[in-house]
């Protein structure tokens, strides 16, 4: 029981210290969630309050949509479900069976930009915690 | 009318994925995500946005069927998916604490489609827990000056579920 909660410590540490490298990553970039793919917060950065609750289980029902779209289109391999809005943008990336990464970005950034961010985080994220 | 849309909803783990999978004519398409929290002492996977299925009735008139995530923190997914609906199924696991509770959260949730449309309330499980009785579910629903047909189903069982539909449409021709 010790022994897990040490490895969940470490875990969170990890989990924080990626979420602060992604939003620090690009200026644009004001918001990222880390939520379980049933929809339950686990993790946040962000540059001013910001409730992420209600996002995490909303983000959880728009991936599995975005997954199932995509198969019912027979696109395979869903790689990232992106909400481009007139304020900004929300990219959506699945991390391993039981994660979902959010970034939340501000309308200035480049989609590439935001998208090869989350990318890389969530591949690291991947690497690190599962 | 050409097309018809149900809702059916109720608690987590009463069986609305396995209901639309029996009942529908159509591969169905499920929205489930592994289970992360105590959910996953009772099953494996979740609804996190709807399950689909669709029922061709003998007229050709095709009856699409959505069922809604049952946990409250995906009732964002209730009022997208209650929109332009014609009829409601909730279904209550007769084995957990308090069913008329879950059928009473489900009401007040779903009140807006509940007061323009039907519904009908499908009894789960009742071999394992017979503390509430489907007279109980009357008695409840009579409280709340709300009437309609309250059917012991198996959600596995295509018959049953067809049974709740049939039972659905009767009201709605009534109302």
């Amino acid at each position: 029981m010790l022994a897990e909660k040490e490895e969940n410590s470490i875990k969170r540490s990890v989990v924080d210290q990626n979420l602060k490298e992604l939003i620090s990553s690009v200026d644009s970039i004001y918001a990222v969630v880390l939520s379980s793919i049933d929809g339950h917060p686990i993790a946040r950065q962000a540059q001013d309050n910001f409730e992420d609750s209600k996002l995490a289980a909303m983000t959880s029902s728009c991936l599995a949509l975005g997954e199932k779209i995509a198969m019912e289109a027979n696109q395979n391999g869903c790689d990232f479900v992106i909400i481009q809005n007139q304020d900004g943008f929300l990219a959506l990336k699945r991390v391993g069976r039981k994660l979902v990464l959010t970034t939340l970005a501000d309308k200035s950034i480049n989609m590439g930009m935001l998208l090869s961010a989350t990318r890389q985080a969530a591949e690291k994220l991947y690497q690190e915690i599962t | 009318m050409a097309e018809l849309k149900f809702v059916i909803t109720g608690t987590a783990g009463v069986g609305k994925t396995t209901a639309i999978c029996a009942l529908s004519d159509v591969p169905p398409v499920a929205t489930d995500a592994d289970t992360t929290d105590e959910l996953s002492l009772i099953k494996n996977t979740t609804t996190v946005a709807f399950d689909f299925g669709e029922v061709i009735l003998d007229d050709g008139v095709r009856v699409r069927i959505y069922g809604t995530p049952g946990q409250e923190r995906f009732r964002h997914m209730w009022e997208i998916i209650a929109e332009g609906a014609l009829g409601l199924i909730i279904l209550v696991d007769n084995s957990r604490p308090d069913p008329l509770q879950d059928l009473m959260m489900y009401i007040d949730n779903f009140q807006q489609l509940i007061a323009e449309t039907g519904f009908v309330v499908g009894v789960t499980r009742c071999d394992r827990s017979d503390r509430v009785s489907i007279d109980d579910y009357y008695s409840y629903l009579e409280s709340r000056e709300l009437f309609c047909p309250v059917i012991e189903a198996d959600p596995r069982s295509r018959e049953d579920m067809v049974a709740l539909m049939d039972a659905l449409m009767a009201m709605l021709e009534c109302a």
